[in-house]
């Protein structure tokens, strides 16, 4: 469920307008950042519902 | 961040993006040929998206104008630059939150206040934030509880200070 936050944040349809608007660079570290952290932020509320439930 | 890919990509119309529609265009009149009925229903969706991106458009075409004309590049270096405050965070991880629409019609706005010295951190927490949804927390709450969407939306505005400092952090080697 925490991967809830991959769906907006990270769109690859829109990887190609990210890219011409800030840059290629940006573009790709940012989505692979957000690829990341979307992991990390499952992981951190199953851990967390884990600890309160 | 590259600022030439900026004025590139602002300034100069792309010869790929007008290949594209054209290749859309003749897609689209082949299917209707074909499959007359499921290719009015699809134009049908498509305008349908178009409908509402408009008041978004207007939005962000308002926002730019005003950023544009009434705010001056040193307030949004002071507000939103590298010496940011807590002000400008707050500010940022707001506007995310609020901001509806399709993401692709927020760029042109980020781009321009990058432009006028706004930090790339930010514009990653702008569009970080913006999976934090209002709208649909009630909706949330429902089949999930309060206490998972609680809990969700902490570690996401924990996630996206993160991915705002690592943008700061890897940004020389970003342009």
């Amino acid at each position: 469920m925490g991967g809830n936050s991959l769906a907006d944040n990270q769109k690859f349809r829109s990887i190609p307008a990210e890219m011409a608007f800030l840059g290629n660079k940006y573009a790709i570290f940012r989505n692979i950042t957000s690829f990341i952290l979307s992991i990390l932020v499952a992981v951190a509320v199953v851990a967390t519902m884990g600890v309160i439930i | 961040m590259n600022k030439n890919n900026h004025n590139k990509a602002a300034s100069k119309p792309s010869k790929t993006g007008t290949y594209f529609l054209y290749a859309v265009l003749i897609l689209y009149l082949v299917l209707f040929i074909y499959k007359a009925e499921q290719t009015k229903h699809a134009l049908l969706i498509s305008y349908n998206i178009f409908m509402q991106t408009i008041p978004i458009f207007i939005l962000v075409i308002v926002f730019m104008a005003v950023i544009g004309q009434l705010i001056k590049r040193k307030q949004v270096i002071d507000l939103l630059g590298k010496d940011a405050g807590i002000k400008g965070w707050l500010l940022v991880a707001t506007a995310g939150i609020l901001s509806h629409g399709p993401i692709y019609v927020w760029y042109p706005l980020l781009q321009n206040l990058q432009n006028n010295g706004m930090r790339n951190g930010f514009v990653s927490l702008f569009l970080y934030n913006r999976a934090v949804k209002i709208p649909t927390l009630p909706m949330m709450i429902y089949y999930f509880g309060i206490v998972y969407v609680l809990v969700f939306t902490f570690w996401m505005l924990v996630a996206s200070i993160i991915q705002a400092k690592l943008t700061d952090l890897f940004d020389p080697y970003l342009e």
